[in-house]
C-alpha cells in the first residue's frame, strides 16, 4: 500500500483522467460499481475490470503497480469463495472477479485525483469534524511516513533489524512505532496550537475546492459516457436474456480497448522519469 | 471485507448505522474538544496506516493499532478515527469500498472495546493491574470479540453473490456461455457447464459453509491477535516511558 506513490501519481501526473473532474470521475465510479454489483456473469466482470485496465493504461501511470495494489482485495475474496465452493467456478470467478473490479475502479480514481479533491467531495455528506479528521490524517499520514523511514533506516544502521531475528526485529519495530507514537502526539499538539493560534480555520480539505473552480468541463463527459455504456451493456446482458449471449463481444470489446491503449502508450515517448518516494517496509529495512 | 459478497440490504444497513454513529460521535465531542482532538485522531488514524503499510511477515501480515487507537482516543474520537481510517483503505484499494460502513462498525468495535475493556482491567477491578499484561489481555480479547462479530455480519448475510439483485431467479450455470451468435459452434465455448451445478430449482447454488469460514478466519487470526497483542504491548511500554500523560 504505497501511499506516497498513490499521491504523487494523483498530483504530479496528467491524462484524460486526471483532467476531468472529481465529481465526474465519482459518478463514472459509481456507475461503474452498479454495474459491477448488478451484474452475475464472470465475463462481463472480467470485461469491466479490463476496461478499467484499458483506462489505467490510457493515463501512461504504472499499470502494473496500480493493477497490483488493486489486487489486494483478491485475498479476502478467495476466502470467501473457498467456503462458498459448490464444485462449480461459477461462485468463485464471480465473488474474485466482483472485488477485483470494484478495486481497481476506486484504484482508478485515486491514482487520478488529488486526495484533498476528494475529501473536499466527501465533505457534502460527511459531518465537518469527520471531513477535517480526514484532511488531518492524510496531511499526517506523510509526516509519519517518513519518520518511520527514517526510525527504521536508523534501526538497521545500528544492527536492529537482522534476517531471520523476527523476535528482535519485531521488539524492535514495535519500540520504533512506540517512539512513533510519542512523535505524532507531539506533532499533533504542535497543530492544534498552530490552528489555534490562527483561530481555528477551516482546513483546505474540508470546504470546497474553489481552485478547481469549474464544475463540468470537455474531460467530464468521456468516463461518465463509458461508464454509462458499460452498466448499459451490463444491465441488459443482465436482465435481457437475448443479451446473455454477446457477453463474449463485450469481453472481446474490451480486451480490444486494452490492447489498442497499450499499443497507444506504447508508441508515445514515455514521461520523464521522476524518483518516487516509497513507503518504509521492515524487509526493505532489513536487506 | 471486500465488495460483491454481501446482500445489499446489509451494506446499507451498515451505512446508514455508520453515518449515524458518526454523527453522533462529531456532536458528542463538542467544538472545544472536537478541536482540540481532532489533530490527534488525524495522527493516530495516520499511525493506524502507517501500521498497516509495515508488513512483518512474509505472509503479508500488518498490524492494526486499532486497540492502541481506542486506548488512546477514547470511544467517540476513536469511532472518528476508525471510520477515517477506513475510508481511506477503501480509496486505496485495500479493502470494499461498498463495504466501508460494516468494515468500520467491525474496526470501531475494536476501538470502543479496547478503550473499556482497557480501563476495567487497569482499573476497574479493585485494584491497579500491571500495565502489560492489561494491554495484551486488552488486544488480544478486543481483536477475538471483533472477530466473532465479523463472522456474525457475514453469517447474517448468507452470502449469494448470484444473488445481489432483489429478484428470485438464479442464473444457471449452463445459461453462462462464451458464444458467437454469427458462427454457433465456430467459437462456443462452455466454461461454466451444468456439472456441479446444484440447485436448478431456483435455490440458492450451494450455500456459504459458515463453520469453515469461521474456522479458518479464527486460525489465521489466532497468530495475528497474538502478534498484535505483543506488539501493542510494547508500544504502550514504551511509550509510557516517554509520556506517561498519555495513559493518564
Amino acid at each position: 500500500m504505497d501511499v506516497a506513490a498513490v499521491d504523487y501519481w494523483a498530483s504530479c501526473r496528467t491524462s484524460f483522467l486526471h483532467r476531468a473532474s472529481t465529481t465526474a470521475k465519482l459518478v463514472a465510479a459509481a456507475l461503474l460499481l452498479a454495474g459491477i454489483l448488478l451484474s452475475r456473469d464472470p465475463f462481463v466482470l472480467l470485461a469491466l475490470y479490463l476496461a478499467l485496465a484499458a483506462a489505467i493504461v490510457a493515463t501512461r501511470l504504472p499499470a502494473r503497480r496500480i493493477l497490483a495494489l488493486a489486487a489486494y482485495p483478491a485475498l479476502f475474496a478467495l476466502l470467501f469463495a473457498v467456503v462458498r465452493w459448490d464444485g462449480s467456478l461459477l461462485t468463485p470467478s464471480v465473488i474474485i472477479l466482483k472485488a477485483l473490479a470494484s478495486a481497481l475502479t476506486v484504484v482508478t480514481v485515486i491514482v487520478t485525483t488529488p486526495s484533498p479533491r476528494l475529501f473536499a467531495a466527501a465533505r457534502r455528506v460527511l459531518p465537518g469534524a469527520v471531513a477535517e479528521a480526514l484532511f488531518l490524517t492524510y496531511r499526517s499520514l506523510f509526516i509519519l511516513l517518513e519518520l518511520m523511514d527514517h526510525l527504521l533506516t536508523a534501526l538497521r544502521l545500528r544492527g536492529g533489524l537482522r534476517r531471520r531475528r523476527y523476535l528482535r526485529n519485531g521488539r524492535n519495530v514495535s519500540l520504533a512505532l512506540g517512539l512513533l507514537l510519542v512523535r505524532g502526539t507531539s506533532l499533533a499538539e504542535r497543530l492544534y496550537d498552530v490552528r489555534r493560534l490562527r483561530g481555528h480555520p477551516p482546513l483546505p480539505g474540508a470546504q470546497p475546492m474553489t481552485s478547481e473552480g469549474r464544475r463540468w468541463g470537455p474531460s467530464d463527459p468521456l468516463p461518465i459516457a463509458l461508464a454509462a455504456a458499460l452498466l448499459a451493456a451490463a444491465t441488459a446482458i443482465r436482465w435481457i436474456p437475448a443479451a446473455g449471449a454477446f457477453n463474449g463481444y463485450l469481453l472481446l470489446l474490451t480486451l480490444l480497448a486494452l490492447i489498442l491503449s497499450a499499443l497507444n502508450t506504447a508508441r508515445q515517448p514515455s514521461p520523464r522519469p521522476v524518483r518516487e518516494r516509497t513507503a518504509p517496509t521492515v524487509q526493505a529495512a532489513v536487506q | 471485507m471486500p465488495d460483491g459478497v454481501l446482500p445489499l440490504w446489509l451494506i446499507l444497513l451498515g451505512w446508514a448505522v455508520t453515518l449515524g454513529l458518526l454523527a453522533l460521535s462529531a456532536r458528542s465531542l463538542g467544538r472545544p474538544e472536537r478541536q482540540r482532538r481532532l489533530p490527534l485522531i488525524g495522527v493516530i488514524a495516520a499511525l493506524m496506516l502507517v501500521g498497516m503499510t509495515l508488513e512483518l511477515a512474509p505472509i503479508g501480515y500488518h498490524l492494526n493499532l486499532t486497540v492502541l487507537g481506542g486506548i488512546l482516543l477514547g470511544p467517540a474520537a476513536g469511532f472518528i478515527a476508525a471510520f477515517v481510517v477506513d475510508l481511506m483503505l477503501g480509496l486505496l484499494g485495500h479493502g470494499g469500498i461498498t463495504v466501508v460502513g460494516l468494515n468500520t462498525l467491525v474496526i470501531a468495535t475494536e476501538v470502543v472495546l479496547g478503550y473499556y475493556l482497557f480501563r476495567l482491567l487497569r482499573h476497574g477491578l479493585g485494584r491497579r493491574l500491571a500495565l502489560g499484561p492489561v494491554a495484551a489481555c486488552t488486544t488480544f480479547g478486543t481483536l477475538l470479540i471483533s472477530t466473532l462479530f465479523m463472522i456474525g455480519i457475514v453469517g447474517v448475510s448468507s452470502i449469494d453473490p448470484l444473488n445481489q439483485a432483489p429478484e428470485a431467479a438464479v442464473v444457471e450455470a449452463g445459461t453462462l456461455s462464451f458464444q458467437n451468435p454469427l458462427g454457433r459452434g465456430a467459437l462456443a465455448w462452455e466454461l461454466f457447464g451444468p456439472a456441479g451445478h446444484e440447485g436448478t430449482d431456483g435455490d440458492h447454488a450451494g450455500t456459504l459453509d459458515l463453520g469453515a469460514f469461521a474456522t479458518i478466519v479464527l486460525a489465521l487470526g489466532l497468530v495475528g491477535w497474538i502478534i498484535e497483542a505483543a506488539i501493542t504491548t510494547t508500544i504502550i511500554s514504551a511509550a509510557r516511558r516517554l509520556r506517561p500523560d498519555l495513559l493518564a
